[in-house]
């Protein structure tokens, strides 16, 4: 990106040269020398400064010659994936390439940014540098970095440019990053603790029914730990790929098997699980028990985040060469921000409620990555206090299947 | 004068350019008070009412660009139309804007209460209606499109629904014991925030139609009086309706 940056500070240079400063136009040969990315020592720059200071020292020392017009440097501009706005010292918008071309004129959030470009380019003229980091809700939610900088030659201010960088996909690379170290931290602490704890309880304690109640409490968070390295071990081989154990397998019968590995659990807590599939068996190609385990998954989760007495949907619809599988339940919701977020390896909506739900943070990160090994694609949509819909997308088997196989299948519900 | 024409219609851009960043600061205004309140932030609540300041100087710039156009050039027609929608739309989105603000207060007041999931899932709906109308009031501005300025009273019906469960909601959380009547009462009022900016995008829609039209929402009314005050009148009606028309030079109405 700094090396964008770089050529598009020196490409701004000449368009203000171009367009207006005639007598500067022989200063259009050392900007070219910027184009080779490299300072003295050979190395492109490291930061917005020194690209800057760079370009400066160009100027003040041309070396290259060169003609290319304005015109060409104007398309290669509109390459760039950074936007830029250059401005004449008396502040009249001169170039704007291609990314920062909808800024202008533009509605919503474009004006806002469109708005800051004015403001660092009104700084940048009064000989600072500035910048600031542009947070918009959207739709779509940015983020934007933008940097004002004069643009001086031989001590004379001559003009200012904007640049533009959208850090969204950074910004959440980062996030995500940042909360897997202390998503893990408290998945792996919170049974381990709890286990010190109650073993340094029981140490001087004589009544048996205290204790009896503390081995049973050990018992649970030793099964919560097996079942976080179950997890973990199912997550390792399922980011293997699908290997060798591809084979054709009737969708039907795969929600047959997981509504029935939760319905005891859906008996207990009152909810009704409905299920509702196309009557002609549908089939795809993949691993039967990575398919069993990532619907099981999205019916374990529906049971566990609705009220008792709530309901519980796994609905099967094909469309052309897909076929959606949803799981639907009535249950508490996902809040907006954490949709994207949901599919995280060990990421919580809300990480108080990780003790009590009984999960291990990795059930989606399995959906996901069981569909994705598929072919396929897993979306959700959710409100709280509404419910949420899981649709697990996978592209139908082409081949056309014998009858044997539907007949082994489980019975539709 | 072709040139000052020309100057003065860069004018009616730039000043339309501005109320269309007024109303992009209140659409993003809206969802961060949104967040303050769902996840009592009261850092950011304090970062949205001091944004208001910003949206103040922008309304009073606004205002004054609109005077100076009207005093300058004396214009006429759809000219006259389209500085005076400007004004009135500034007055709503600044309106809005304080909206979002008051928001924001509501939360100071109810610090610390822990929503549950219902009422989250319904605060987050509202909002997004709200910015939803916002977002295309300025649509229906910025493209002088009167069939979705007039289509905004429908849209603006899901947003008082919305309120409507709201309310029910925490009157039922109330009864259960859940909500105190202060947290209920704030609650209330914060639902009625969220309602009142939808109401101000669909007032924007009407001014967008009398831009665009020349017909006021008023208009029917206007007409209805008019006729009254005709019937009731027995002489020299013709004059008292000629300085009644004077709509800034309409083509209709």
């Amino acid at each position: 990106m700094l090396l964008f940056t770089t050529v598009i500070l020196a490409l701004a240079l000449v368009a203000v040269t171009a367009v207006g400063l005639r007598k500067r136009a022989e200063h259009l040969e050392r900007v070219i020398q910027l184009l080779r990315f490299s300072g003295d020592d050979g190395l492109a720059p490291s930061s917005v400064e020194q690209g800057l200071d760079r370009l400066q020292s160009r100027v003040m020392h041309p070396s290259v010659p060169s003609d290319v017009s304005f015109d060409q440097l104007a398309a290669a501009m509109d390459e760039m994936p950074t936007g830029a706005v250059v401005a004449d010292a008396g502040g009249q918008i001169v170039l704007r390439n291609r990314v920062a071309g909808p800024f202008a004129g533009g509605r919503h959030g474009d004006a806002l940014v469109e708005a800051a470009i004015q403001a660092r380019l009104k700084d940048a003229l009064n000989g600072e540098t500035t910048d600031e980091e542009l947070r918009l809700h959207g739709p779509p939610e940015r983020i934007l970095f933008i940097v004002g900088s004069p643009l001086i030659i031989e001590g004379e201010l001559i003009g200012a440019i904007a640049l533009v960088d959208d850090v969204t996909e950074q910004h959440r690379i980062d996030s995500v990053r940042r909360d897997f170290v202390a998503n893990v931290s408290h998945e792996l602490r919170t049974p381990v603790g709890a286990l010190s704890l109650l073993a340094e309880t029981l140490e001087g304690e004589d009544d048996p029914e205290i204790i009896q109640r503390f081995l049973g409490r050990i018992q649970d968070e030793t099964a919560r730990l097996a079942r976080l390295i179950d997890d973990l071990l199912d997550l390792s081989r399922i980011e293997g790929g699908v290997g060798d154990r591809v084979e054709p397998i009737e969708l039907g019968g795969i929600i047959g098997e997981s509504v029935a590995a939760v319905r005891e659990a859906a008996k207990h807590k009152n909810i009704s699980v409905a299920v509702d599939i196309d009557a002609a068996p549908i089939h795809v190609r993949g691993d039967h028990g990575q398919l069993v385990s990532a619907l099981t998954n999205l019916l374990e989760n529906a049971v566990k985040y609705t009220d008792e007495g709530g309901d519980v949907a796994c609905r099967m619809v094909s469309h052309g060469a897909e076929v959606a599988v949803a799981v639907v339940d009535s249950g508490v919701g996902i809040p907006q921000k954490d949709h994207h977020r949901v599919f995280e390896r060990f990421y919580r909506v809300d990480r108080g409620r990780s003790s009590t739900s009984g999960g291990t943070g990795l059930g989606l990160a399995i959906v996901r990555h069981v569909t994705v090994n598929h072919g396929g694609r897993v979306e959700v949509i959710s409100q709280e206090g509404v419910g949420s819909t899981f649709t697990v997308i996978l592209p139908r088997d082409t081949i056309e299947q014998g009858s044997e196989l539907t007949e082994g299948g489980v019975a539709h519900e | 004068m072709t040139e000052l024409r020309h100057s003065f219609h860069d004018e009616l851009d730039q000043i339309r350019d501005t109320v269309v960043t007024l109303a992009a600061h209140v659409t993003e205004a809206i969802p961060r008070a949104t967040e303050a309140l769902i996840e009592n932030n009261l850092e950011l609540a304090q970062e949205v009412i001091r944004g208001d300041d910003a949206l103040d100087l922008l309304s009073l710039e606004i205002e004054e660009r609109c005077y100076a156009a009207i005093a300058l050039q004396q214009p006429m027609a759809v000219d006259m139309r389209t500085i005076v929608t400007a004004m009135k739309l500034n007055g709503e989105y600044e309106r809005s804007g304080d909206l979002a603000v008051n928001i924001c207060k509501g939360l100071r007041r109810v610090y610390g209460l822990s929503l549950t999931p219902t009422l989250r899932g319904l605060i987050t709906s509202m909002s997004e209606e709200a910015v939803r109308l916002t977002r295309l009031s300025v649509d229906a501005y910025a493209e002088r499109h009167a069939g979705l300025a007039a289509a905004l009273p429908d849209i603006d019906d899901r947003l008082d629904d919305l309120q409507v469960q709201f309310i029910e909601s925490i009157f039922e959380a109330h009864n259960d014991g859940q909500l105190s009547l202060q947290e209920t009462v704030q609650l209330a009022l914060i639902a009625r925030y969220y309602e009142r900016i939808g109401d101000h995008a669909v007032n924007i829609g009407e001014r967008v139609m009398y831009m665009v039209t020349g017909e006021s929402p008023e208009s029917v009314g206007a007409t209805r009086a008019r006729k009254a005050a005709a019937a009731a009148s027995d002489d020299d009606t013709s004059t008292e309706g000629d300085v009644i028309d004077g709509d800034f030079g309409a083509e209709t109405g």
